[in-house]
């Protein structure tokens, strides 16, 4: 073995060096980005509380429904962003992959809790607003893709009285099983509104005809805007 | 770890810093001596052989830059036709050359038959479509004073630098002549480039002519002087001009020839990565740093069609709502949400930022090595990034294009 071993040994070792400093800048990055989502979810479980006493507050009568909406749209608004933001972090995700799946599960957990809050409010101010269940997978699931901006667009339209909250069907947990049973919900994408099963992708017409029977009329009539 | 994909990414990025310290470190070690050319104190006659094929359009300048080159003893020049059908034979006639014509049998027959007919103790081969500058022949001469240095080659730069295509050639170009130089410092340099290089005509009586069945017959030459126990060296300061393709499709054609030729010369002279010294470590880190572009081309395929396949079923759900004009503005001009650093995913950004830097630091170092200005603009970032896919792609397809030769068994 006659060559110049200097450079050859010396490039591994510059390679290993910058390599794993980079790992390391990568890994804190991650831990950074897993903290946040928790402290996030940390906040929103005091929202989710504040709402839950609001609504006992309604079960003896000191507050109206009225009431309810500011609570519950900034807590929904807050929600959301969270999980497109921790949907954007798991898949980019290199070295915190574990972190990520676990904080997946707890904003899962998370969005049933505050859906089932809201479901249990709807009983007592009915038609205040509409709940949906978006039960999707991030991967191999093209209609999934298709059906987010359709959702996106009736969020725009109809404002804090439409709350989606999308449930990430890779994370099998008991309750999502129990819903999914309960509904007889078996394809994805499937959207659960109010108490309706919506199977396979919900096109706007079919959807703006299920939220309108919902109570979520769109009062401009928008397709017979013709530019 | 689950993720395939994740391990290749991470192999990418390694096998990147692998081969970038590698280079780092070679130029740390010999950039003092990078543009030093030995003074020649000896003079030997030379003799220019110009392979010639349907050449017209540049064999006048050709011709005239040989002419006009300085050097102290009178240079034969010998042109030999390849067979022409068109005006070649008829252009260089006019000038005081040999003239040779042959029935139409390839370059490298060509140049044999040249070679045969050269008086000169030191033979200097030149593309019909590149021309000489007139320090060239001093400048590389005295590097032939040492025994075992069997050729020494020039800097090959692009005539034609108008198009952006040509421009990144030549970008290409300087860094392949200035990697070239630090090879010889490694006694590994193994290509004697077609455009023009000076032997020593006993090499060609020792080892015999250029191969008549080679795609790249300047490699083969380089590998086998090199395995025969000679040197190569390379002069950074003698330029030699040569015109590049300028459309697309015909440097699609070149590099896919060249590329196939130099698989089968290494699978040829593969008893040389095992015999483990200089020349083995610069093939195999060249190899290593082909396997390289085409992992990343493999990535950057899948990486491809996942963004496709997300945005076209985006687009799908878009258009499915007709005209919503409302909604398209919402969507375009909101950015109400609060800037969060975390957004973006900064190890790969600043990966992506220091690894631009790095590159024009790299690119600005070849060049004043070359003595070219650097002036940085946008064919340096394309040539970071498309170009350098597109050899990529042209590399792929000629290793496809072989192994699909191989199996039909056509070679």
């Amino acid at each position: 073995m006659n060559f110049d071993k200097s450079i050859y040994l010396g490039s591994f070792v510059m390679a290993t060096i910058i390599f794993l400093a980079g790992t390391f800048f990568g890994m804190i990055f991650e831990k950074e980005r897993a903290s946040e989502v928790s402290q996030s979810i940390q906040e929103l479980s005091e929202d989710l509380e504040v709402m839950q006493l609001s609504y006992l507050f309604l079960q003896i009568g000191n507050v109206t429904c009225r009431d309810f909406e500011p609570v519950t749209s900034t807590l929904y608004k807050k929600l959301d962003e969270l999980g497109v933001q921790l949907e954007q972090y798991q898949k980019e995700g290199m070295f915190e992959r574990p972190e990520f799946k676990q904080l997946k599960r707890e904003y899962i957990l998370f969005s049933i809790r505050t859906w089932l809050t809201l479901e249990n409010i709807k009983k007592s101010c009915p038609g205040e607003f509409v709940t949906v269940l978006f039960f999707y997978k991030p991967e191999e699931c093209d209609d999934c893709i298709v059906q987010g901006p359709i959702l996106d667009y009736f969020k725009f339209k109809h404002g804090s009285k439409l709350m989606i909250f999308s449930i990430d069907t890779d994370f099998d947990s008991p309750i999502v099983e129990t819903i999914k049973r309960t509904y007889n919900i078996t394809s994805t994408p499937s959207l659960l509104v109010n108490r309706v099963v919506v199977p396979g992708l919900a096109e706007r017409g079919k959807l703006s005809g299920i939220l309108c029977s919902e109570g979520l009329c769109l009062t401009e009539n928008n397709t017979k805007t013709s530019e | 770890m689950e993720n395939p994909w994740i391990i290749l990414s991470l192999a990418l990025i390694y096998g990147c810093l692998y081969l970038g310290s590698n280079w780092v470190l070679m130029y740390l070690k010999y950039k003092n001596k990078l543009k030093d050319d030995p003074k020649p104190t000896i003079y030997p006659s030379v003799s220019v052989i110009i392979p010639a094929y349907n050449a017209e359009k540049t064999i006048a300048q050709c011709i005239e830059s040989v002419l006009a080159l300085k050097y102290p003893k009178k240079i034969q020049t010998i042109v030999i036709d390849d067979g022409s059908a068109d005006s070649t034979g008829k252009i260089a006639k006019k000038y005081p050359v040999d003239y040779i014509w042959v029935k139409h049998g390839g370059k490298s027959h060509a140049m044999n038959v040249g070679i045969k007919k050269t008086k000169g103790e030191l033979v200097a081969t030149l593309d019909s479509d590149s021309f000489v500058t007139p320090d060239t022949l001093l400048k590389m001469v005295g590097y032939l004073e040492q025994p075992d240095t069997a050729a020494v080659i020039p800097v090959i730069k692009i005539y034609n630098n108008g198009r952006m295509l040509e421009k990144l050639q030549n970008i290409e170009y300087l860094y392949g002549a200035f990697l070239r130089k630090l090879f010889t410092f490694l006694n590994s340099l193994f290509v004697v480039p077609g455009p023009f290089s000076l032997f020593k005509k006993g090499i060609f009586k020792k080892l015999g002519g250029f191969d008549e069945n080679n795609l790249t017959e300047d490699m083969e030459m380089g590998l086998r002087i090199l395995d025969a126990g000679y040197q190569i060296q390379s002069s950074l300061n003698a330029e030699v001009y040569t015109v590049a393709p300028d459309r697309l499709k015909n440097l699609i054609n070149q590099r896919i020839r060249w590329y196939i030729g130099n698989l089968r010369n290494i699978i040829t002279y593969r008893h040389v990565l095992f015999k483990l010294n200089d020349l083995s470590m610069v093939l195999i880190t060249s190899i290593f740093s082909i396997i390289i572009l085409l992992l990343a081309m493999v990535l950057l395929t899948r990486g491809s069609l996942i963004f496709a396949n997300t945005y076209l079923n985006l687009g799908k759900g878009y258009l499915s709502l007709g005209p919503g004009l409302d909604f398209a503005m919402e969507k375009f001009f909101s950015f109400e949400y609060s800037f969060n650093i975390l957004n973006f995913y900064l190890p790969g950004v600043i990966f992506t930022l220091i690894f631009l830097v790095l590159m024009a630091l790299c690119l600005s170092l070849c060049f004043s090595a070359v003595n070219e200005k650097f002036k940085l603009g946008p064919e340096h970032l394309l040539y970071a990034t498309v170009y350098s896919v597109l050899l990529g792609v042209m590399w792929a397809t000629s290793l496809l294009k072989e192994l699909v030769n191989k199996v039909r068994g056509d070679s």
